[in-house]
């Protein structure tokens, strides 16, 4: 009983400390939500209403019917036409298109003698990723050319389906991994910096010969921060579900045990900066290096895993955050259970229970 | 006035010698950050894995499976059979997609039949399925048309356009030239920010703020030696990320002098933007935080992760009001377009300008924060 109180004691403590850190507390409950703001709506890969911009030196019927059909496909938006060659490098060079369709002199000629005409396309590759796209489509257009302009139907069709986001929506993929993110970093720097605060005020020396028992004291920390990070989660999931209809299609249950498994793999993290930590400037870059960088950039969340050369695919697996999301999309999108995800919860329950094994036997040396 | 400067320029730099956390964290940023996501990230396909059903035993469907598997974008990991078995290959992300000639497929290229190749592919990273859907679309028209001219007979002909796309800038199409730009990018804005953003509030949390203003030091010269020091360092860490240019091979096609004049632009706005968190934040944690979080949407939305046209209009117009979208764009023509001062000098004017308002804000704000 006495435990609980104290444990009680010292998360009343923290949770007044907390409260009374507008910056920290508003950007642990603004931030989340921007993130979701940016990911889903504002950055997108899609190929659509790319700006192109026509060079046509040639001038006939048939020329004006070839950009016409980029026109009217929804990749491209023609937003300048022009009948001078030099405007290429220019148009480019100064960003305003992204893509040049340049039709030489004598293409409707070609065309009424029954000859193949020529065309070129010129493309910005600085952003390759898109670049690539533009030009199969630009490719794929041009192919399907008929005589009046009208796209031709293909000889043999394509049938495209997205499966577990039909609308190939960013947000319907971005929602279950922001998850793995935010929970990856604000319960570790939280902690990290409540208890590295401790130590750089001097008031950790009179919490350790206090009759205090040192994991009564970190459970006590812990907990304020983690109903916060829990707070997070509910958060996003919420704006999510209601605001994107993000769908949640496997078990409800199956995710909770998963997060909180993975928020114990973070919180162990957190646990294990303040051990090695003096201040809390280094505690918070440091946490920044181990988690966030990593639950951005390497758990796929957003740079595809299977991309990565084979040794950083392997430092990927150094991190909690990619088992996290992995079982977030699948649980989320796929809707699949136990059967498929066996190992990514496996992994994640040892790797919890490393963690927290670590971080108290750190703790407890430096309270010995 | 100058010596006065001077001086205190020489004491910026002795604290920040003695500020190890800070000299590691600009380390990180301008070289092993580079160098980690230069490597590592991409949105490339790289041999993404294919499960593909052929039922047409025709060669022009055995072409397109091979012109798949040879495709640098894709490679066939599998042959599957029946639905159920696509369903779990998707579902253990074994394959990025599924495609499925029909039977009398390509009889269908020359307009006998009709029937199409079906694709499922997996749409549980948005930016991959946008990838896989775009190139696998035009690589399978592009074999039904090519198939269609070679093999010739019934309905419709072959293409009566012979288009060559050329790629500008990057002709190789590799990502990791905008990757290392765009994280030299955001490493300079956020060393640009954090150094002031960091020294202002430590003078004020050890009190020694106080003593420097009933000192004869002016708060303008404060200002402007914290902003010299930072332009210092920022310059000479960009130095040392061009180490990550030489090493990934990124093309500088423009010229360097230039660079170092728009960095030192771009720094107006970076520098500003750290005086303005300087003057909300009490303690230097609330100053990192503020700059390591607050400053996420702003390098998120420049243009540093995905181009600005690709964003929806309103986020468009939002980047107007962040320096970090016009360094970007300099960078950008700088080194792969090689674009001079008479491209660019409508964004070093719009950047500057922007920069010079959020500096004096900045100042506004600081003043009646201190007064």
């Amino acid at each position: 009983m006495t435990r609980v109180r104290m444990i009680l004691a010292v998360a009343v403590k923290e949770s007044r400390e907390l409260l009374r850190d507008p910056v920290t507390l508003g950007v642990a409950v603004v931030l989340p939500v921007l993130l979701l703001f940016i990911f889903g709506y504002a950055l997108r890969l899609d190929v659509r209403e790319v700006p192109a911009a026509v060079v046509d030196l040639d001038g006939t019927a048939a020329s004006r019917g070839y950009a016409a059909l980029f026109d009217r496909a929804e990749e491209f938006e023609i937003v300048s036409r022009s009948t001078d060659a030099a405007d290429v490098e220019r148009l480019l060079m100064e960003n305003r298109a992204r893509i040049v369709l340049l039709i030489p002199e004598g293409f409707g000629r070609a065309l009424a003698k029954g000859d193949v005409a020529r065309v070129q396309t010129l493309v910005d590759g600085s952003f390759s990723a898109t670049a690539r796209v533009i030009a199969g489509f630009a490719d794929a257009l041009a192919a399907s050319f008929v005589r009046d302009g009208a796209a031709q139907q293909g000889p043999a069709e394509i049938e495209i389906r997205i499966w577990y986001n039909p609308a190939m929506e960013s947000t319907t993929s971005v929602v279950p991994g922001l998850f793995g993110v935010i929970l990856m970093t604000f319960p570790p720097l939280l902690t990290a910096l409540a208890v590295v605060r401790e130590k750089e005020r001097g008031t950790m020396q009179q919490i350790l010969i206090s009759p205090l028992p040192p994991w009564s004291f970190v459970l006590g920390k812990l907990g304020p921060y983690a109903l916060l990070a829990f707070a997070d989660v509910m958060l996003v999931l919420a704006a999510g579900m209601f605001l994107f209809a993000i769908p949640l299609e496997g078990s409800s249950l199956f995710l909770v045990l998963a997060s909180v498994l993975y928020v114990l793999s973070t919180l162990g993290i957190g646990l294990f900066v303040s051990a090695i930590t003096k201040t809390q400037v280094a505690a918070l870059l440091l946490v920044l290096v181990l988690t966030f960088m990593p639950a951005f950039m390497f758990s796929g969340f957003l740079y595809p895993i299977f991309t990565m050369p084979t040794a950083l695919q392997y430092y990927t697996y150094v991190f909690p955050g990619r088992y996290f999301v992995s079982l977030c999309r699948g649980i989320f999108l796929k809707g699949v259970g136990l059967g498929v995800l066996w190992n990514d919860i496996v992994i994640l329950a040892i790797y919890a229970g490393l963690m927290v094994a670590v971080a108290s036997w750190r703790l407890r040396l430096r309270a010995a | 006035m100058l010596r006065r400067i001077g001086s205190l320029v020489r004491k910026e730099l002795l604290q920040l010698r003695r500020n190890p956390v800070l000299l590691i964290l600009i380390g990180y940023l301008f070289t092993i950050c580079v160098l980690l996501c230069g490597s590592a990230l991409t949105f490339d396909l790289n041999d993404a894995a294919l499960a593909v059903e052929n039922l047409d035993p025709a060669p022009a469907s055995r072409a397109l499976v091979e012109r798949l598997d040879r495709s640098p974008d894709f490679r066939v990991a599998a042959h599957a059979w029946g639905d159920a078995n696509f369903a779990s290959m998707l579902d253990r992300g074994e394959a990025v997609a599924v495609v499925r000639i029909p039977p009398g497929w390509s009889r269908s290229l020359y307009g006998r039949e009709s029937s199409s190749v079906q694709v499922i592919v997996d749409g549980a990273n948005a930016g991959t399925a946008a990838a896989v859907r775009g190139y696998l679309s035009a690589l399978i028209r592009r074999h039904a048309f090519e198939g269609a001219g070679l093999e010739g007979g019934g309905q419709p002909a072959g293409p009566i356009v012979e288009n060559r796309s050329r790629v500008w800038f990057n002709s190789d199409l590799k990502t990791v030239y905008f990757m290392v730009i765009s994280m030299l990018a955001s490493a300079a804005m956020m060393v640009g920010v954090i150094l002031p953003a960091a020294s202002l509030v430590g003078e004020r949390e050890h009190g020694t703020l106080e003593q420097l203003l009933v000192s004869p030091v002016l708060p303008r010269d404060l200002v402007v030696a914290k902003s010299l020091v930072t332009l210092l360092v920022t310059l000479v860490a960009l130095t040392v990320g061009l180490g990550g240019v030489w090493w990934f091979d990124v093309p500088m096609r423009g010229s360097v002098g230039l660079f170092y004049l728009v960095s030192a632009a771009f720094m107006l706005g970076s520098i500003g933007i750290g005086v303005v968190i300087a003057s909300f934040s009490k303690n230097l944690q609330q100053a990192l935080f503020l700059s390591v979080f607050g400053l996420l949407p702003v390098m998120f939305l420049s243009g540093t992760m995905v181009p600005v046209e690709n964003m929806p209009r309103l986020a468009q117009l939002a980047t107007l009001a962040s320096p970090l979208r016009y360094y970007m764009d300099c960078l950008l023509g700088i080194f792969l377009k090689g674009a001079g001062w008479e491209v660019l000098w409508p964004q070093i004017a719009a950047m500057t300008a922007l920069g010079l308002a959020i500096l004096g804000c900045g100042l506004l704000r600081l003043r009646s924060a201190l007064g």
